[in-house]
């Protein structure tokens, strides 16, 4: 059996009141007194005893008076308004009072009719702000609880053996509670037989309620239901069976706990020992307590709640501070990691650093320099790198002769240097009149300086005419620039043909009869020299 | 809410409100602390690891200037014996264009050694060190290009500081007297490096 928190229930009869405290497992510590009255020394000190305890208080008074009543308004909101009005008229001096509204238009009023018999015990409670969570009627909560175990029929009669002596007769129809009377013990005793005098009361109750009509006009006969203590059980249907002109049936309270879902109950041999294991489960409405009753109650769950709510914003406020704490250690031991490793590594920089030879100069100095010297060309070959060869090559070719080279370094394969213009063209019968091949550009400006990884050249020179073998005079040409560009980084080409017979250019030709075409025609040259990187 | 709020509630329920708000501001306080005390923890660590850097990169600086320093002296002992690290001396220059005429059959000579300046190209590498430049231009006549080349290169060889020659033009003059057929013009830059610092302390 599975309890939320411990309950302390007690049980208001007439001339009795009951203390049960439900503990959180289950178990109750039940203690009776008899003759109760407020007061009481012995009920006081149980009281203050359980003060911290959520209260419910079930009351099985003889004054307390139901009816059932028929609405004739329609609509709800009307019919509500009408039943309220009811209640306030036939209970006018009464603060404790409860409407319960049923199918078929119909409503059930409830109301202690003697206020004094329960507002007593309500003025003690709370001047010993007992936290009351209700006050609930035993006839309501025990018809409720008699359909968990009725076996079929509309029309039922639920009698319940009360701990005074007397019985609690509550007449069901179709399952709803419509009337409820106590016998008390005086007036079921000096008959011969207990079971006899339940079932004479139980036949006068059923005769009423046919006769007033409120259980229909089912020709059936009703049901009657005997709640007895669980020991007794056995022997009161036998002496049943034997005297009640109603069909009986009797059942014992754990039957009733374990309907309502308590499979784990203790014996319960009394009513009250039923209703405060069954309300230590699960709670229910509450029936005739005025709200400045419950206050303490109040009270003591706006208590529980901002308890609770301090707990969670500690247990809030410690949850981040450990979390921050733990990065905070985390971050702690990665900074001693760091720090360690750095201290390695500037001691293996102060070693390296200590097999440094003596400098000339600072070493960002020295670093400094040799990139420098890397990109600026210190040490660079000159003209006669590249001229020195060529003019061997030439020199294979005795009909060409050099009139003049321009030589420049350049970061870029354009512009080839300029030469001097000459002063007048070449002769010969046949020449090419437009400027073939790129434009040479003059020598570099002040602001440059190059890196000399390349050095550009343009050669201009004369050969002859080779009488009027123009094809072979080119082939010579040709092959003078293979020859060149087969040196070592070298590569030659013609800019500026003898004679430019390209589709490009415009040729124009002029041939006399009996002349030899003679002279010298000029042409020029291109070439590229790289410099050899060993990188 | 109105039991609550009531006088009797609310005397009922002082302590639990006290207990609430000094359970919401010691845990609002701790949490605060400790979350201070988180940043300054991490931002320790940062600074750490920012250390760490440093001196990871000092470590491999040092590395490479352990293993370059053997080819970084190699290239400032050169320097500085054709005397690129020292200051121009021009006076020395022209005599030894002088003595170099006289030595090599050059017929005539003529140079213009333009005001230095700074190469501002290559900062970026060598940033503490002023590369200065004065450009030269030498024009001489000669009966041979082979005479006006080995004059030229023999002028390189020589002079203190580097000479790198940027532009050189020959051309064999018609009409020219003996020994002055061929006419050579060559541009070179004279190349000083100076630290930074000691240039713009030059007057």
């Amino acid at each position: 059996m599975r309890h939320r928190r411990p309950l302390h229930a007690l049980y208001l009869a007439d001339d009795l009141l009951v203390s049960t405290i439900v503990d959180a497992g289950g178990a109750m510590d039940r203690h009776p007194f008899d003759g109760a009255q407020p007061g009481d020394d012995e009920i006081e000190h149980r009281l203050r005893s359980s003060s911290r305890l959520r209260t419910r208080l079930v009351v099985d008074l003889t004054d307390e008076a139901f009816e059932l009543i028929t609405l004739s308004a329609r609509l709800r909101r009307d019919r509500e308004a009408l039943a309220q009005r009811a209640l306030e008229r036939r209970h006018p001096d009464t603060p404790f009072r409860f409407l319960r509204h049923l199918p078929q238009q119909r409503a059930l009023l409830a109301a202690v009719s003697r206020p004094a018999a329960l507002s007593r015990w309500l003025e003690r409670f709370d001047a010993l702000k007992l936290p009351l969570v209700g006050v609930h009627s035993a006839a309501l909560l025990g018809a409720r609880w008699a359909e968990g175990v009725a076996d079929g029929g509309s029309r039922r009669l639920a009698i319940w053996s009360l701990p005074t002596g007397g019985i609690r007769l509550s007449a069901l129809h179709a399952g709803v509670p419509i009337f409820s009377r106590l016998v008390p013990r005086g007036a079921l005793e000096g008959r011969d037989d207990w079971p006899h005098a339940v079932a004479q009361e139980s036949r006068r109750t059923a005769q009423y309620l046919s006769d007033d009509g409120q259980w229909g006009t089912a020709s059936e006969p009703p049901k009657a239901t005997l709640f007895v203590p669980t020991r007794a059980r056995a022997d009161l249907a036998l002496r049943l069976d034997k005297t009640s002109p109603l069909p009986f049936r009797v059942v014992g309270f754990d039957e009733v706990a374990h309907a309502m879902g308590l499979h784990h109950a203790p014996t319960l041999d009394s009513i009250d020992a039923l209703i405060a294991a069954i309300l230590a489960r699960s709670g229910t409405l509450n029936h005739y307590a005025p709200r400045y009753a419950l206050r303490h109650a109040s009270i003591v769950r706006a208590r529980g709640a901002i308890g609770a709510l301090s707990v969670t914003a500690a247990i809030a406020g410690f949850a981040v501070s450990a979390w921050n704490l733990t990065a905070v250690a985390d971050a702690r031991d990665a900074e001693a990691a760091v720090r360690a490793r750095r201290v390695a590594l500037s001691a293996e920089a102060d070693s390296a650093a200590a097999e440094f030879p003596p400098l000339p100069a600072s070493v960002p100095f020295l670093a400094e320099l040799a990139a420098l010297q890397a990109r600026v060309p210190f040490e660079h070959p000159g003209p006669s790198a590249l001229l020195v060869p060529l003019s061997h090559v030439v020199a294979r070719y005795p009909e060409v002769r050099l009139t003049q080279l321009a030589w420049h370094l350049s970061d870029n394969a354009h512009p080839y240097p300029a030469l001097h213009e000459p002063p007048g063209d070449p002769t010969g019968a046949l020449r090419s009149v437009a400027a073939p091949g790129a434009a040479v550009a003059p020598t570099a400006d002040a602001a440059a300086m190059p890196t000399g990884r390349l050095a550009l050249s343009t050669l201009e020179g004369v050969m002859p005419s080779a009488g009027g073998d123009f094809a072979a005079r080119q082939r010579r040409l040709e092959r003078l620039v293979e020859d060149l560009s087969s040196l070592p980084g070298v590569h030659a080409e013609i800019a500026e043909s003898p004679l430019d017979t390209g589709p490009g250019a415009r040729l124009e030709g002029r041939f006399l009869a009996g002349e030899q075409a003679e002279g010298r025609t000029r042409f020029r040259l291109r070439v590229t020299w790289q410099r050899h990187d060993p990188s | 809410m109105s039991v609550l709020l009531s006088r009797d509630g609310l005397r009922s329920l002082r302590l639990a409100w006290v207990t609430l708000l000094t359970s919401v501001t010691l845990a609002a306080a701790i949490a605060w602390a400790t979350g201070a005390l988180q940043a300054t923890e991490a931002l320790q660590l940062e600074h750490a690891r920012s250390l760490l850097s440093q001196a990871a990169a000092r470590l491999e600086r040092t590395q490479q200037e352990r293993d370059g320093l053997p080819d970084w002296l190699a290239v400032h002992r050169d320097l500085a014996q054709r005397g690129v690290l020292d200051a121009e001396d021009r006076l020395a220059l022209a005599e030894r264009l002088r003595r170099l005429q006289s030595l090599h059959p050059v017929a005539s000579l003529e140079f213009d050694l333009e005001p230095q300046r700074e190469l501002s190209l290559h900062r970026a590498s060598a940033p503490s060190l002023a590369l200065l430049a004065s450009r030269l231009k030498v024009t001489l006549r000669s009966g041979h290009e082979q005479h006006a080349l080995s004059f030229l290169e023999a002028a390189r060889a020589t002079s203190r500081g580097a000479l790198p020659p940027l532009s050189c033009s020959l051309r064999r003059l018609p009409h020219a007297l003996p020994g002055q057929a061929t006419e050579a013009t060559c541009i070179f830059e004279w190349l000083t490096v100076r630290p930074r610092e000691a240039q713009s302390r030059a007057p």
